[in-house]
């Protein structure tokens, strides 16, 4: 006698594309931006990302990227013509130029909203598009309001602690307290805003990740950065003393004091303050924002995400050195080698039938948004 | 030919098994759960093939077939369309892929040999003169700190040298401010710097090495060449937008390490600045002709240094940078015509 029937179905993703095969389509891409001037760059942005979506499937049916090059080469032209004129206007007038400058700046959080909603109208599974509510009263409170708030607050408190002595250390203290949870308070806010926003055709994704879980990823991350350091800096002091290198020479490189292999070694140990709590926080957000997104109100349609941080670290460092020892030849694969990984660990989890999403009557994302939808390209990770 | 494929009706994710075929008028018909769908193969959207991925064929009506029977797709897609897919055909040629790998190699050969110098020099004659004086004086404060402790020289050699300083500057095309100053160091040794605004530091051990004025009036042209041809700011320029470069190549891939990334920067530094250096040494030589000097003043003090530096094991700024010095030395001898110098190198 069973209990209750679960009909949990699991689907992972999968990741088909392979280095060789798009090292084949990025050098012929690059080639043909150089010699077109940089006009088949547009082309080349919809083939690379055809070629990562088309290779990305999950339940048999693989993602489909729809953009149209000539939308993205005008929205490119706009925003060479937008520095150009900025240019300009700097040799003729610096007011000029820092009206320009703000206007830009107002109109960021406008051209955010538009790339994304271009994106994901471009994106579709099984013939239904995906959709980005254009929410601009949230874009403007996140991209404009927060930091404005951060930043009267900050000055405020400078202010405060300049004017009046006594409260000098509470000021620090609330700076230091302060800063760790108001910069992934602030991630928080725009994963928010992104999730919130998004539906696959009618069915709107739902954001359920509180606010302290995520802080507390950051918060591990700096511990572990501390911890990292010390260990560092007593491995240093034992190189130093065993090697006996004199750490004044340390400071002149360009004359070449301090010896070749201590300098590797520390530039290493250096690399491990930083790469592993990098990979930390980038592995555990995946998971989380992943794990805490469902399609729909209700938990019957969600995403497991199982990225690990020894293994994201591995791949980053082999990498960024085939990389470097290959002149930029290798950045094909690596990016092929991180999709793949990246597919890999996620699933999507269905209580239902995922034959039932409905798609949206069709209505084009306006083309005055297409335009602006490459505007600086805006990559939110999801 | 049958192609087989999901079809989608683009009004929910609902998939069908399907089967669509080309017949032999052009018309294409999708046969799925029991229906037939037929549209002309002009109003019939079919992607165009990317690498192995899968293809769509996109209805009039909303509709859309999938398929990854991509090879299938092209044989019969050939006979109505044969210019089709012909960035496909470029992606699979291995002589395309050989020829896009020259010029892209060539192109970012160029753009790193000849394409950053040009911008930097390009910037580095527009920023205004200000930033130039900032940027000094912050080093000049900061070198004071740590290397240079004011110098031991006589009021009067000092006056001496600043005179002959006033003399060489007043010749020189003046947007500069140059200034000659004398500190002390025990760390650099026998050494002068030039600061981008045109402040020239020479440290005592370098003045007590020399014999004659004249000898000390190469090294300070040579630096008022460095201030001219604005070295060290075409240097900072060039060495920000190659690593800006890097980091923009590197992080694209693997978001991360820019640690890893400083040795090319450093290799191509090397060789940007021993251009610098033979700049340098062309102005000093250049000016010692129209001067009337004897070259072989240049010739001396330069194989002093470099004498006086082989003990340490370390290069002074003037020196430091090339790995060719003897060829330098060289260089300079070629234009004294001079066949055998006395230099009264100096045996400690």
């Amino acid at each position: 006698m069973s209990a209750v029937q679960s009909d949990l179905k699991k689907y992972p993703f999968e990741f088909n594309g392979d280095g060789w095969e798009f090292f084949k389509i990025w050098i012929v891409n690059i080639c043909l931006s150089i010699v077109t001037l940089g006009i088949y760059s547009a082309w080349a942005k919809v083939r690379t990302n055809r070629y990562f979506h088309n290779n990305t499937s999950v339940a048999g049916s693989s993602f489909e990227y729809l953009a149209n090059p000539i939308a993205i080469l005008k929205g490119r032209l706009i925003v060479f013509a937008a520095f150009v004129l900025y240019s300009i206007v700097t040799k003729v007038s610096p007011v000029l130029a820092g009206v320009l400058f703000l206007i830009y700046a107002i109109l960021v959080p406008w051209a955010i909203t538009k790339s994304l909603s271009f994106r994901a109208y471009n994106t579709a599974y099984r013939n239904v598009r995906f959709h980005f509510k254009q929410n601009f009263s949230s874009a403007y409170l996140i991209y404009l309001g927060l930091p404005a708030i951060f930043f009267v607050v900050v000055f405020a408190l400078t202010g405060l602690m300049s004017i009046v002595n006594l409260l000098a250390i509470p000021v620090v203290i609330i700076f230091i307290i302060g800063f760790p949870l108001a910069i992934p308070a602030f991630q928080w806010f725009i994963k928010r805003f992104f999730v919130e926003n998004s539906s696959y055709g009618r069915t709107a994704f739902r954001f359920k990740m509180s606010l302290d879980s995520f802080i507390g990823i950051f918060l591990k991350a700096i511990l572990f950065t501390i911890l990292i350091a010390i260990g560092v800096v007593i491995v240093m002091v034992v190189l130093t003393k065993v090697l006996g290198v004199d750490l004044q020479d340390m400071q002149n490189i360009e004359e070449g004091g301090a010896s070749v292999p201590f300098n590797i070694v520390s530039a290493l140990l250096g690399m491990a303050i930083y790469l592993f709590p990098y990979a930390y926080v980038q592995t555990k957000t995946a998971n989380l924002l992943f794990g805490t997104t469902t399609l729909g109100e209700f938990s019957d349609f969600r995403f497991h995400c199982y990225q690990d941080v020894f293994e994201v670290m591995v791949l980053y460092i082999t990498n960024t050195l085939a990389i470097v020892f290959t002149l930029g030849l290798f950045i094909p694969w690596a990016k092929v080698r991180m999709a793949k990984y990246k597919a890999s660990r996620l699933c999507f989890m269905a209580e239902q039938s995922i034959d039932n999403f409905a798609a949206r009557e069709q209505e084009r994302v306006s083309a005055l948004g297409e335009e602006f939808g490459d505007f600086a390209d805006f990559d939110i990770g999801l | 030919m049958k192609i087989n494929g999901l079809y989608f009706d683009g009004k929910s994710s609902k998939g069908i098994t399907a089967e669509l075929s080309f017949g032999w008028n052009g018309n294409i018909a999708v046969c799925a759960g029991g229906e037939i769908l037929t549209a002309p193969l002009d109003q019939v959207v079919i992607s165009s093939r990317i690498g192995n991925t899968p293809r769509y064929f996109q209805f009039e009506q909303g509709g859309k077939f999938e398929t990854t029977e991509n090879d299938v797709v092209d044989a019969c897609l050939y006979q109505f369309r044969p210019k089709a897919g012909l960035i496909h055909t470029l992606e699979s040629r291995a002589s395309i892929i050989l020829i896009s790998l020259l010029v892209v190699a060539l192109f970012g050969w160029g753009f790193v040999v000849y394409g950053t110098p040009a911008v930097a020099k390009f910037l580095a004659e527009r920023l205004p003169y200000n930033t130039y004086v900032y940027l000094s004086d912050e080093t000049l404060e900061l070198m004071d700190k740590r290397f240079l402790s004011p110098s031991k020289i006589s009021e009067e050699r000092q006056q001496q040298l600043q005179a002959i300083f006033n003399n060489l500057t007043s010749e020189s095309r003046s947007e500069y401010e140059f200034k000659l100053l004398f500190r002390d160091s025990e760390k650099m040794g026998a050494n002068a710097f030039a600061l981008p605004s045109g402040t020239i530091v020479v440290t005592d051990q370098l003045v007590q090495l020399t014999e004659n004025n004249q000898e000390i009036l190469g090294i300070l042209a040579h630096e008022i060449g460095h201030v001219i041809y604005r070295h060290s700011m075409r240097l900072a320029i060039h060495n920000s937008m190659i690593g800006f470069l890097i980091l923009f190549i590197t992080g694209d891939a693997s978001s991360s390490s820019v640690f890893i990334s400083t040795l090319p920067v450093t290799l191509i530094y090397l060789n940007y600045s021993r251009e610098f250096e033979e700049e340098a040494d062309l102005y000093a030589i250049k000016y010692l002709e129209n001067s009337d000097i004897n070259l072989g003043n240049l010739f001396c003090m330069m194989q002093k240094l470099a004498a006086a530096h082989k003990e340490d094991g370390k290069l002074p700024e003037f020196l430091s940078t090339h790995p060719d010095m003897d060829a330098r030395i060289r260089s300079i001898r070629d234009s004294t015509n001079l066949e055998s110098m006395d230099c009264n190198l100096k045996n400690k």
